[in-house]
């Protein structure tokens, strides 16, 4: 009996112990300003990696010599329609997952109407025996890959090569509104013993306007302590990494 | 004497070749549903199961394209021929029917909730918030993201959906049935007591959100050409051993309202943290919403540092050490002492 009561005590105790040896962080990328404007960052996948810029030099020339293609070029080159490419870029969608087909993008008297979905619809109507709501609300599942997941599997395969193999400690996305990112339970030195670095970054160039941006920034992190890392602050303990995107012309957009 | 004997032994041979017809056949033995994982039913999903089937675009099934009725009579004939022809009416029958017999064309609800759950279902969330979930307004206007279900509203030519996690998951309209999750490692500091609610902080439907229960979410995009589709059941589907579904919400924290107004405006990645990291979410251990998410807003001025001090500090005026917390937690949780992820001091603001 004293020995069961000893084990509880010993577990319950090195739970709490472990516990106590993780810190959080919260990584702030609310405040980074590009050509003078606020960057919009929502729901971009941040990742945490032992050690900090130096540990990680060749993860980091692998960030530098990444190269993206832009999401206009990849759709160019996969042949979309124009207006399939406007209607992506209207409300900045990497996927037509993003939002939901409005009636009037299936009406070939639109101007905006665009051409892969009705192509999708018409599929639909025969696959779903002329059920139209079906028809338009599944109109995804009709559209060809490379036109849906393409864009994606493309950055996947760009993010595998980036990191080489090494796995992320732990990946998390940024919220709308208030654009920070958490990593939480992170094993964290106590003190008097030095902090634990880390290395955050975003790995896969975001888009904004012609160039594409990775922030790749180091942190300490304390056991027991909630430490925020303000991108827009960090000075020499981020690299930002900006390349031109190859410009692929389109079209002019209608108006929403 | 002899023609007795003779009797009697012709009588026990006719019983033993009798008996020999009437010996229960595997299907017929088995008082259980139909066993997905019996060797000989390992087969190609598609041997058997039609999609979709003839019923479920009609107004008896579903009103989409989906596996809403049982497989025909072919996918048991193979091997249960006999069974068909055995017992009055046969046992095999009964699977699927409600009156066996040669009119009995009736069928049992399908799926049938009274049967165990032969398969688990695999969704990789961390690969639908990469595609679906990742987007917002191009104004920036989207802060919430708890807005109509995008697949499931019907007029849409006005009205521009963005998805988002709520494509999946919106405020539940009903009531569901809720317990208390079971505390393991913890200690329990006093009985449970019945719960107190203040009047409007009642639990009800609001406070829970829903998930998916069929395929009308998935096929959206997966019923033709996007991988795992339609015909692909394996792509989402592996046997496990049978268990009871239950439609039971479990929660830390029961007294939490997704609709609370403070919390309709806040995205649904500033607590579900865990999610966000997670491949599958039905393996993560702890909290789906550590506790870390609620001390973002809830911080040291709130009620959840009082009552952490009147658990923590005996130098507190108020020190109760059995005190229930009650601002998160119903008595079933709140009776218990305080977890070590909860006495982070730096997690708090």
């Amino acid at each position: 009996m004293i020995l069961i009561a000893l084990a509880v005590f010993v577990v319950t105790t090195a739970t709490a112990v472990a516990q106590q040896n993780r810190g959080a962080l919260e990584v702030n990328v609310k405040n980074i300003q590009i050509d003078g404007k606020r960057a919009m960052l929502p729901r971009k996948r941040f990742y945490l990696f032992p050690g900090g810029l130096k540990d990680n030099a060749a993860l980091l020339e692998r960030i530098r010599g990444a190269e993206i293609t832009s999401r206009n070029c990849y759709y160019k080159g996969m042949q979309a329609s124009n207006q399939y490419i406007c209607w992506l870029q209207n409300e900045n969608c990497e996927s037509p997952y993003c939002r939901t087909v409005e009636a009037r993008y299936l009406d070939p008297a639109d101007k905006q109407s665009v051409p892969e979905f009705l192509t999708s619809y018409k599929k639909g109507l025969t696959l779903f025996k002329n059920n139209t709501d079906i028809a338009r609300q599944w109109i995804i599942t009709n559209m060809p890959d490379n036109l849906v997941n393409g864009y994606y599997l493309q950055q996947q395969k760009l993010l595998g090569g980036v990191l080489g193999g090494i796995l992320p400690m732990q990946s998390s996305m940024t919220d709308t509104g208030s654009y920070r990112v958490y990593f939480i339970d992170n094993p964290a030195a106590v003190p008097p013993a030095s902090k634990t670095k880390y290395l955050i970054s975003n790995i896969l160039p975001i888009e904004i306007g012609d160039k594409s941006y990775v922030w790749t920034c180091e942190k300490d992190i304390e056991a027991g302590k909630r430490v925020t890392l303000d991108v827009s602050k960090a000075g020499k303990n981020c690299e930002v990494t900006v390349r031109n995107l190859r410009v692929c012309e389109t079209l002019p957009c209608e108006q929403k | 004497m002899k023609n007795r004997y003779r009797i009697i032994l012709l009588g026990l041979a006719a019983m033993v070749f009798a008996g020999g017809f009437l010996t229960d056949s595997s299907a017929q033995k088995m008082s259980r549903p139909f066993q997905h994982g019996t060797s000989a039913h390992k087969k190609d999903c598609n041997s058997c199961h039609n999609v979709p089937t003839a019923n479920s675009a009609t107004a008896k099934g579903y009103g989409y394209p989906d596996v809403a009725d049982y497989p025909g009579h072919r996918s048991c004939t193979g091997c249960h021929t006999r069974d068909f022809f055995t017992g009055n009416p046969p046992a095999i029958c009964g699977g699927c029917h409600i009156n066996p017999g040669p009119r009995g064309v009736a069928r049992l609800s399908f799926p049938n909730v009274r049967h165990a759950h032969q398969f688990s279902t695999i969704f990789p969330h961390n690969v639908h918030q990469n595609l679906i979930a990742s987007n917002e307004r191009g104004d920036g206007t989207a802060a919430a993201h708890f807005i109509n279900a995008a697949f499931l509203s019907g007029d849409e030519t006005k009205k521009l959906v963005i998805n988002s996690c709520q494509s999946c998951h919106s405020n539940m309209t009903k009531a569901p049935g809720f317990s208390a999750r079971k505390i393991r490692d913890l200690t329990a500091l006093s009985d449970p007591v019945t719960d107190v609610f203040a009047a409007g902080e009642e639990i009800k439907a609001a406070f829970f959100k829903d998930s998916p229960s069929g395929h009308r979410s998935c096929f959206t995009c997966h019923y033709q050409n996007q991988k795992p589709n339609r015909n692909d059941c394996a792509g989402c589907h592996s046997l496990t051993s049978a268990y009871t579904a239950t439609n039971t919400v479990k929660r830390y924290s029961l007294r939490f309202s997704h609709d609370s107004k403070n919390h309709t405006t806040i995205d649904c990645v500033n607590c579900h943290i865990r999610i966000v990291q997670n491949a599958d979410v039905s393996k993560m251990k702890d909290a789906d919403v550590p506790v870390f998410a609620c001390v973002s807003c809830h911080n040291h001025s709130d009620e959840l540092t009082e009552e952490l001090n009147k658990r923590g500090e005996k130098g507190e005026a108020n020190y109760q050490p059995a005190f229930q917390c009650v601002k998160c937690h119903s008595s079933a949780v709140g009776r218990f002492e305080t977890p070590p992820s909860h006495k982070i001091p730096g997690y708090r603001k």
